[in-house]
């Protein structure tokens, strides 16, 4: 109880509270504005923190991450453009609703929904992490490798249709990660005698770079090859659905709540993921008229993804909190984010640090009613800001990225690195290779290295103590269970994509 | 060029990364005399090197064997005209951001600010009209100036050469 009373007090510093306030703001914008995302916004925030405590970066990092979530929907429903991937099931039958007129509903809808899924997966969250926590406190480095390799390999999950590409970046990840001076015998790794790298490429610094610059480069393209979508949006009055409508649909948000927060444990799947699954779910769920209704403007069709997308959150971030492995690319900013502000996630915080673990499902609460309050009530502010040109924005977002990155260690050192990354992630964006498992591959790659090692060392040598552990071998077979899928999925797919080709007219080359 | 072409070059490029990773890895990665065996400082680097490789040649493989079943081939030079438009607008871009961080070391944020905001306006963007140029201008440096100096407490560099104390 005094661990909860404590962090309650934390939770009312004015700190805390404007940092939630910001958070969630730049949260909204960056996941209302198509082509910005939630992981930008929070690779972009991070270094925004490092002038205030770690109680408020923890709060405006959770914050800005709800607000990105929830913020994609409202273009989703005005305009019939998801912000965000996770947005991407919503538009379906918002936007549907705003054809007809209906668009406070639609965006009421969408707000109540959000706030739904994030609070139900919250209180998973909270008995969930302790759960598993205390589980974890028995793992050795065996374990703890076997689950670090576990979240590796859902990389496949990440790759955006191609298996090895997927792993490619996630290689590349791991590779950017040995540079500097190695945790267990301290000798420098392709440091080449610079002194800013002996601490290796800063993670914020990469997630900057791949995020951000390649959003830069490619929004001036669109510019000048005149490829900027203008959007038409009026002003509307957001309109709270009824008590009745929420009572008649509790079942299914709280079905579609847990889709969400189970999916987003799973390491390597997200919001869309779960949003489509939800709205698959809903629409299989309906009878008679409501089941026509799907596609045209269905109150059930923006219920079921809003609360699966939304709890998401709580889901992603049970193993963050619990076994420090991030659940998705936002969750492994927030990661970093924690590091870099000495809170080191897994069984340990729950022992020695419980306050602040109150003090994350506290701001999490709070910032989920902070966002739906802003977006009832600030939603003519936000359309005013989306009617900004994106090529503006981008001014901004320049700005941003040099003073954020500059601001890590007073350095440029490390902007011109952000600026040698950010090549490197458009040429990635060119060659088609996703930067989220890059990203994974940043996050968790020291840690698979040391547990490895310690492992190593401790069983002096033996490369068969990997396969004393009972969860380290259950593990092991998961992911050649999964990559296996995987393989077989995409094989599928590309196959499908291959026949489809070759009934297209062949030119000779 | 086509999808198979495509991933054959960044196939190979790759694989080009990979092999100069290998040889950047065992000439200047030093091992311990102390260490004698199982995994040491190299282990991982050279191992994910390998990895990269390994993934490249399968992406090269893959390439070959899905042939060149092409798609309609490209009647116009759009797209060649495209990769230069994006070449140049990538040059842009990241030659503003190395200029402004350059210049910034040089004259800190505020001047900096205005300087790179003002060009990336008129260079890039083409705004031309006085009043709309110094209203932007103006608006982003001293805004992002408070947000991110006054409000959030992000110390801003000053200049080596020319400090307005900002």
């Amino acid at each position: 109880m005094n661990d909860f009373i404590a962090a309650s007090l934390m939770m009312l510093e004015p700190a805390s509270i404007i940092a939630i306030f910001i958070g969630s703001v730049i949260g909204i914008i960056f996941g209302a504005i198509p082509g910005l995302t939630y992981t930008m916004a929070l690779s972009m925030v991070l270094p925004l923190t490092f002038g205030i405590s770690p109680n408020a970066a923890i709060c405006m990092l959770l914050s800005t991450y709800i607000g990105g979530l929830t913020g994609g929907s409202l273009t989703a429903c005005l305009i019939g453009i998801p912000g965000t991937p996770s947005a991407a099931a919503t538009v379906v039958d918002g936007y549907a609703m705003v054809r007809k007129g209906q668009a406070g509903l639609s965006l009421g809808l969408v707000i109540m929904a959000s706030a739904f899924g994030s609070i139900f997966s919250l209180l998973v969250m909270v008995f969930a992490v302790d759960f598993v926590a205390k589980a974890a406190v028995h793992f050795g480095p065996v374990e703890l490798f076997s689950l670090v390799l576990f979240g590796m390999s859902l990389i496949c999950g990440l790759s955006e249709g191609s298996i090895v590409k997927g792993l490619i970046a996630g290689t590349i990840g791991l590779m950017i990660m040995t540079i500097g001076v190695d945790d267990i015998e301290g000798v420098q790794r392709l440091t080449f005698g610079w002194t800013p790298l002996l601490q290796g490429v800063n993670l914020v610094v990469a997630m900057v770079g791949l995020f951000a610059v390649p959003h830069l480069i490619k929004t001036l393209v669109d510019f000048r090859l005149n490829k900027i979508q203008k959007h038409q949006l009026n002003d509307v009055k957001t309109q709270m659905p009824k008590f009745k409508t929420v009572k008649d649909n509790f079942g299914l948000l709280s079905y579609t709540s847990v889709i969400g927060t189970v999916i987003g444990a799973i390491p390597g799947t997200g919001g869309p993921i779960a949003a489509f699954v939800a709205y698959d779910q809903a629409k299989r769920l309906a009878k008679g008229k409501a089941k026509e209704q799907f596609g045209k403007g269905s109150v059930q069709g923006v219920l079921a993804p809003e609360a699966a997308n939304n709890a998401v959150s709580g889901g992603a971030i049970i193993p963050l909190l619990s076994l420090g492995i991030p659940g998705d690319a936002a969750t492994a900013v927030i990661l970093g984010g924690l590091l870099i502000h000495g809170v080191t996630p897994g069984p340990a915080l729950f022992t020695e640090n419980k306050p602040l673990v109150y003090l994350i499902y506290i701001a999490f609460f709070v910032a989920t009613v902070v966002v739906m309050l802003l977006q009832a009530y600030g939603v003519k502010f936000f359309i005013k800001l989306l009617k900004i040109p994106p090529q503006f924005l981008m001014v901004g977002i320049m700005i941003m990225c040099v003073i954020g990155t500059y601001a890590i260690r007073n350095s440029f050192f490390d902007v011109y690195t952000m600026i040698i990354i950010g090549l490197f992630g458009y040429l990635l964006l060119l060659a088609k290779i996703p930067a989220t498992p890059v990203v994974l591959g940043l996050v968790l790659g020291p840690t698979l290295e040391k547990e490895f090692r310690t492992a190593m060392i401790l069983s002096e040598n033996e490369y068969s103590v990997f396969f004393t552990s009972p969860l380290a071998v259950t593990l092991y077979i998961l992911i050649v269970v999964f990559v296996g899928m995987q393989l077989y999925a995409d094989r599928k797919l590309k196959k499908a994509a291959l026949e489809d080709a070759k009934s297209l007219p062949t030119v000779a080359s | 060029m086509d999808n198979a072409k495509h991933e054959k070059w960044i196939g190979l490029g790759l694989l080009i990364f990979s092999l100069v990773w290998y040889g950047l890895v065992t000439n200047f990665i030093e091992v311990p005399s102390s260490v004698e065996e199982g995994p040491d400082s190299r282990t991982f680097p050279l191992f994910f090197g390998f990895l990269l490789g390994a993934f490249s040649l399968l992406l090269i493989a893959r390439s070959i064997i899905q042939g060149s079943v092409t798609k309609k081939a490209p009647t116009s030079d759009e797209p060649r005209e495209n990769f230069w438009a994006e070449f140049r607008c990538a040059s842009w871009m990241l030659g503003c951001l190395v200029f402004y961080g350059y210049i910034m070391s040089l004259f800190g944020f505020m001047l900096a600010t205005l300087v790179s905001v003002l060009l990336i306006l008129v260079g890039a963007l083409k705004v031309y009209r006085p009043k709309q140029l110094i209203a932007i201008t103006l608006g982003i440096s001293i805004g992002t100036y408070l947000i991110f100096g006054k409000l959030l407490g992000i110390y801003l560099p000053l200049g080596q050469l020319l400090d307005i104390g900002m």
